[in-house]
């Protein structure tokens, strides 16, 4: 059974609210990010693009949580305001099986994070994927910005293939194409997961929103294993629903529908399909991962999730 | 600041992340050619709770 290759990334903001914390719960959110980090790496996260509100634990803070991370910080254009240097990779390269993928992370800066300097993010950003551009298969440009700078980056900002937003309030299930850059947004809270799928043949053809192929090829999978519930080992649903003609006609339907999807799909050569995953009660936790959120947790809040369970 | 995730709607990030199956795969010979998934975070605003 063939499966795609898959790599979880952050585009910013992962870990603070806001670019500050209020002094009586310093100690406590910081350990919230740190638990985050942990768990990133149980996660084996490939890169995160430093967001502004990432900077809210300080200098040392976000030093500390880069060295115990498995995974490289990006930021092309957050300097030490003391020495004026960028303190992170502008970029990192993340290797497919068969694909190269640069991303490249900026962030629009908080005059509050007295400790940080933030350069200008169109020319970071474009200075960031001039240095990459012949290296990669596909850039990704990671940017914790605001409405505004979002289109400039579009706008101004040459080569980016797809703009994965962080910083935003909304969620856009059908992905928008923006001066050629198709522009990700899922929200905010981390309500949303995205889910987002690429097939990247040549570097020529356009990339197309599969979307609503994927959609009648999810609703096909679905309607055929429902009908597969019952089904006793080694045998087809054909062979299952030999008597039943309706059924025969509806699972010949089912499989011809995937079939024609799934064609088009590959006759397209370069697409992508976004799925905003909604991180609700549906999904159940991981056991290493609720192990790190357990350890981490704030009492209060614990003691909260066991007297749900509990009622 | 609020830092009490919603017990009923919004869960640990990171916990989903890796239950919807989606944990990085840097070593999958079996793979559609061409072809692979971001798992993407963003804005999680230093959220973590349980799931559901």
């Amino acid at each position: 059974m063939e499966t795609q290759a898959t790599y979880f990334v952050d585009a910013g903001d992962a870990l603070f609210k806001y670019p500050y914390i209020a002094e009586n719960q310093r100690d406590q959110l910081k350990d919230v990010a740190r638990a985050i980090i942990a768990s990133y790496n149980m996660m084996e996260c490939k890169v995160m693009n430093v967001g502004t509100n990432d900077l809210a634990g300080d200098l040392d803070f976000i030093m500390e949580l880069q060295k115990n991370a498995d995974f490289p910080f990006i930021s092309a254009n957050t300097k030490d305001v003391v020495t004026d240097k960028f303190l992170f990779n502008p970029y990192a390269i993340v290797e497919t099986p068969d694909q190269t993928l640069g991303f490249v992370g900026v962030t629009i800066g908080d005059g509050r994070l007295k400790s940080f300097a933030f350069s200008d993010p169109v020319e970071a950003a474009q200075k960031a994927i001039d240095e990459i551009k012949d290296k990669v298969d596909l850039v990704f440009l990671m940017a914790n910005v605001d409405e505004k700078m979002e289109r400039a980056l579009t706008a101004e900002v040459k080569g980016i293939d797809f703009l994965l937003r962080s910083k935003t309030g909304s969620l856009q299930r059908v992905p928008r194409q923006q001066d050629g850059t198709t522009v990700i947004r899922i929200g905010k809270q981390g309500k949303y997961a995205g889910v987002l799928k690429i097939r990247n043949v040549d570097n020529v053809s356009q990339m197309k929103n599969v979307s609503s192929q994927y959609t009648r090829i999810k609703f096909a999978d679905n309607r055929l294993n429902a009908m597969s519930k019952d089904l006793e080992q080694g045998k087809t649903l054909e062979e299952h629903y030999a008597n039943d003609e309706s059924r025969l006609k509806l699972i010949a339907r089912l499989r011809t529908e995937r079939k024609t999807n799934v064609d088009l799909i590959r006759s397209l050569k370069n697409s992508y399909y976004l799925e905003p995953i909604p991180l609700n009660e549906k999904i159940v936790d991981t056991p290493e991962v609720a192990a790190i959120v357990e350890a981490y947790m704030p009492e209060d809040k614990s003691k909260a999730k066991k007297d749900k369970k509990s009622k | 600041m609020k830092i009490l995730i919603k017990q009923s709607g919004l869960i640990l990030l990171l916990i989903v992340l890796v239950t919807v199956g989606c944990k990085s795969e840097t070593v999958n010979p079996l793979y559609n050619p061409n072809e692979f998934t971001l798992l993407v975070a963003a804005s999680n605003d230093g959220e973590v709770g349980p799931c559901g």
